[in-house]
């Protein structure tokens, strides 16, 4: 028998309205009204058998309204069978939702199975003790594949169980216990089981106390996993500004440590490049590696580091990376004329400084410089910029100028268009310097005012250092760290009296507060003057070692490289969704393929920034039309997951936060939960609707 | 005829309110007259009565061309006419005539009163015969106007409260007629078709011309009640429940071919057959008379 039970019983005490359309009935049957007519010879066979097909009609409009009132109260009272044949009252279906972790953690294999295996176990072994009309849900976290999940029956679940695999985000069991518990609260009666499996991962458990759980809801936690797992993991990996990749990796973090041989390798564009050993594996403690990189091509490479050691999780001993080479900044050194030896010459300094690998083999720094020297007078438009004046490129980033006994107008107004295009411009003085023919020339190019020139005599004040320099600065930005090196060491023997213009910055002063080096903007470009020779005639510091350094920041600075150039070196975690941008200069983004060779169109095709859901770790690429790899992308397993240091079931129940029962929040799921239930009045509102339509026509074809 | 006789006459309902019948026949026929264009005076005696202007419609053998000649006018000489005319009204005055808004015994009353007037009129004799009760009253043909006044003064007296109907001792009546004439027969007829075919044939044979009128309110056309109804005959009490919404176009049906098997047999009678509603106007009956009266003619 069906055991039907009402949500609001009381409303059925509304079947008294059924009443109303009997009186109604009776009240009009009586009504019949007498009249006298001439003759009924034309009524008497006014056949019998109309009016009992009326009478008929009557009864069964009554009968329509009767059932339609009754529906109707009958919808209002919410009626509802309880799921599950032969249920009775007592018998209610249980509701349980399953909390499932399926991060990346979970692939650990502490002790003899993969955590997953075990924690798939424990689930199917947990739906096995439920009745046949017990309902489940299975709510996993990080919440990929199960966004709207279903109540199930027992056997359903298991079902859907068989084709679940983990993923390699990062598991919030806080969220999972807030939406398991939101799933359970929408269930018309009170009760219902919580029940959380998984490797409760410390990292994992942070959020669990942000929601609350009603008292009446059972929680049981199925913990799967050892206790105390070792891990070995590539942490992180990034290239330095000398170029130089640094990886740091974690070890230990437990006793199981102890004595454990690891190995960390490091793989560049698909080769094997070098390899470290791990020292100390004994206790919880990071270390970091540097790898001293080649010279690169310009463009895109990849990198990936591996550790080889026995610990419990695989998945996190590969780490991608990848990274931008840049094209070297084109230098245009100009070529001075104090003679023939090699030392008093500015362009022999700065080449060597700026190009110093031997025999043309470059450098491994990010920055890199394409050094050319050239007689003044040689220097055309063309070598400087194309273009007309809207559409000027660049065809030289930077421009060496030592001091020159004369600018020529040509070259002094191709300098300046070159600056305001964006074009850096470094002046440097000597001897050959005439203040007034450079002021004449160079006009606003020049940020300061040249003085006479001066020479530092021994017994006043001379000779000069350098006394004070902008530290927020660009230029001397790497002396910052006072162990980068000691500025005051270089002496300067002669110098010009300098004053700033308006508008130009004083970057850095002699001990005298006289201007050493100052910059200004303009158009697009800047100009810095250094007050003193690029050679050694007028000071020491090419020979010191913070001259390079100097040299290098100077020249990135003042072509705005440092800015302009965009994040570089990248790395990107697992289970998570990113908006990335294809570098500019390249053809737009046509298909991903991912690290098992699988390729995915993009929907992108004109646009340079794609969105992308990156599910497993490896090295993904992005091609363009033609199949050329724009660019790769490294995806790693997130740090978190990485760190199987776990909580026991106790603590994480310590953790949670129990709210009132149900019973005292039953207002809060509101009739909107109830469109969840197996409810009957659906169908009957339904039913009545038909009534109705049934009724208007019946009414419609009966005489009153 | 046309429509313009129908102009001056009073209301219906206003004629039937009025008491004085003589009255009321005079201004019904009267008015009627006035319409009428066509002169319903054509009596064949040659005693000289009076002249009148020409009107529209007169026999242009009855001008007197003499006094055109004399006063370039034109002039109708009138005559004393002669009764020549028998005439007899039979008006029936079962209860079923009591009935419908007008009602239908004052709608016949009123026809009954000024079709003997317009007869006097005519100079020709109205005879009147009260049926449908269980005796009928009966005024001989005559054409004074002494007359008139006792064919009215016993329409005035004359109620419908009769049960009889066609089934009164009429035919003894009807036997009694000799002389050939006009007979007006108006009733609702609401009897068995046979017994209507029945009295015809015996004033056929009687050899009178015989108009037939048969009366009906608008209710009985119309039939437009709405909802349930316990009807009562009139005449027998008898009830019957009837639903009028549901039964309407059934009345209606089973009503229009009972008159139309009542007008069957009356035109295979030679009897001129007409039904007139208590809301109409009674022109058109006279005018009924006076074509079956120039035929007779």
């Amino acid at each position: 028998m069906w055991n039907l039970l009402f949500t609001n019983a009381a409303i059925l005490g509304g079947l008294a309205v059924l009443a109303v359309p009997i009186v109604i009935h009776l009240w009009f049957r009586r009504r019949k009204q007498r009249i006298r007519f001439s003759s009924v010879r034309f009524f008497k066979v006014a056949d019998a058998q109309m009016l009992r097909k009326r009478r008929l009609s009557h009864l069964f409009l009554l009968m329509c309204r009767l059932l339609l009132l009754l529906l109707i109260v009958f919808a209002f009272a919410q009626p509802y069978l309880p799921t599950g044949a032969g249920a009775t009252k007592e018998e209610l279906p249980e509701y349980v939702a399953f909390v499932l972790d399926r991060s990346g953690s979970m692939r650990a294999t502490d002790g003899n199975a993969m955590r997953w295996t075990e924690a798939l176990g424990k689930v199917r072994e947990a739906v096995g003790e439920l009745s046949p009309h017990d309902r489940a849900i299975l709510v996993t976290t990080p919440n990929g594949a199960d966004r709207s999940p279903k109540w199930r029956s027992p056997t359903a679940l298991k079902k859907e169980l068989a084709g679940l695999q983990p993923g390699y985000g990062v598991a919030d069991l806080g969220d999972g216990i807030r939406r398991g518990t939101k799933w359970l609260l929408e269930r018309p009666q009170a009760g219902g089981r919580l029940v959380i499996v998984g490797d409760l991962q410390w990292q994992s458990c942070r959020k669990i106390g942000r929601s609350a759980v009603p008292e009446d809801l059972k929680v049981e936690i199925r913990p799967v996993g050892e206790d105390d797992p070792f891990n070995l993991d590539v942490t992180r990996a990034w290239r330095n500004e000398s170029g130089h990749l640094k990886t740091t990796i974690t070890t230990g973090r437990n006793r199981k440590g102890d004595g454990v041989e690891a190995e960390v390798t490091l793989s560049l564009d698909g080769e094997r490049y070098g390899a470290h050993s791990v020292a100390d594996t004994s206790s919880s403690r990071e270390e970091t590696f540097r790898w001293s990189l080649p010279e690169f091509d310009s463009g895109w490479h990849r990198a990936k580091i591996t550790i080889k050691g026995q610990d419990d999780f695989k998945g996190d001993d590969d780490y991608f990376f990848a990274f931008y080479q840049r094209d070297p900044i084109a230098t245009l050194c100009l070529k001075t004329s104090s003679g023939n030896e090699r030392s008093r010459q500015p362009e022999f300094f700065l080449k060597a400084a700026l190009s110093p690998a031997k025999s043309g083999a470059g450098s491994p720094s990010r920055y890199r410089f394409r050094v050319e020297t050239k007689e003044p007078g040689a220097v055309s438009r063309f070598e400087l910029f194309q273009g007309a004046a809207q559409q000027r490129v660049l065809m030289t980033d930077l421009v060496i100028m030592p001091g020159l006994g004369a600018v020529g107008k040509e070259l002094a107004k191709s300098l300046k268009q070159f600056v305001r295009a964006g074009g850096g411009l470094v002046l440097f003085v000597n001897d050959a310097v005439s203040p007034v023919r450079y002021q004449s020339a160079l006009g606003e190019l020049l940020p300061v005012t040249l003085g006479r020139q001066e020479e530092a005599s021994s017994d006043s004040n001379g000779p000069w250092r350098i006394e004070s320099f902008d530290e927020t600065s660009r230029v001397f930005s790497a002396f910052r760290n006072r162990e980068n090196g000691n500025l005051k060491i270089p002496t300067f023997k002669e110098r010009f009296a300098m004053v700033s213009k308006e508008g130009s910055r004083v970057l850095a002063r002699f001990n005298d507060d006289v201007a050493f080096v100052v910059s200004r903007a303009m158009g697009q470009g800047e100009v810095v003057i250094v007050n003193t020779s690029a050679s050694t005639t007028w000071t020491d510091w090419p020979r010191h070692k913070t001259f390079l350094p100097w040299l290098h920041y100077l020249g990135r600075a003042v072509t705005q490289r440092a800015t302009k150039e965009r994040q570089a070196s990248e790395s990107y975690e697992a289970g998570r969704t990113y908006d990335i941008n294809v570098r500019d200069g390249v053809a737009a983004p046509r298909a991903i393929i991912g690290p098992e060779g699988d390729r995915r169109e993009l929907e992108s095709k004109t646009l340079k920034r794609v969105r992308l859901r990156f599910e497993t770790p490896g090295l993904y690429r992005i091609l363009d039309g033609a199949g050329k790899v724009i660019r790769p992308i490294p995806v790693n397993i997130p740090p978190e997951e990485s760190d199987l240091r776990t909580l026991t079931a106790s603590e994480v129940d310590n953790q949670l936060v129990r709210s009132k029962p149900r019973a005292a929040n039953a207002g809060e799921t509101g009739l909107s939960s109830l469109s969840e239930k197996h409810e009957l009045w659906p169908y009957l509102l339904a039913s009545g609707a038909l009534l109705l339509i049934l009724e208007l026509v019946l009414a419609n074809r009966t005489y009153a | 005829m046309t429509d313009e006789k129908t102009t001056d006459y009073p209301a219906i309902e206003t004629l039937f309110d009025v008491e004085d019948l003589p009255l009321v026949a005079r201004s019904v026929v009267d008015g009627f007259l006035s319409g009428y264009h066509r002169s319903p005076y054509f009596g064949h005696s040659s005693e000289f009565a009076s002249y009148r202007p020409y009107m529209k419609g007169d026999d242009l053998r009855r001008v007197d061309w003499k006094v055109w000649a004399r006063t370039d006018e034109l002039y109708v000489k009138q005559f004393e006419d002669e009764t020549n005319l028998y005439g007899h009204i039979l008006l029936d005055c079962s209860a079923s005539m009591d009935f419908g808004s007008p009602n239908k015994f004052r709608f016949a009353r009123t026809l009954a009163s000024a079709m003997s007037y317009l007869m006097v009129r005519q100079h020709d004799a109205p005879g009147l015969v009260l049926f449908g009760r269980d005796r009928c009253d009966l005024l001989s043909p005559r054409s004074h106007q002494t007359h008139l006044d006792e064919v009215l003064k016993l329409l005035s007296r004359a109620s419908p409260d009769g049960r009889a109907g066609l089934d009164s001792d009429i035919w003894e009546v009807v036997e009694t007629i000799h002389r050939r004439g006009i007979t007006v027969v108006i009733s609702d007829l609401l009897s068995d078709v046979e017994k209507v075919e029945k009295l015809l044939k015996q004033l056929y044979f009687q050899r009178q011309e015989v108009l037939l009128f048969q009366v009906l309110a608008p209710e009985e056309r119309d039939f437009n009640y709405k909802g349930e109804y316990l009807i009562e005959d009139s005449e027998t009490g008898e009830t019957v429940t009837v639903h009028a919404d549901m039964f309407r176009k059934i009345y209606q049906q089973r009503l229009r071919e009972f008159c139309e098997r009542v007008a069957h047999g009356a035109n295979g009678l030679g009897a001129d057959y007409n039904r007139a509603y208590s809301d109409a106007a009674l022109g058109d009956a006279l005018g009924e008379y006076l074509e079956r009266r120039s035929l007779i003619a």
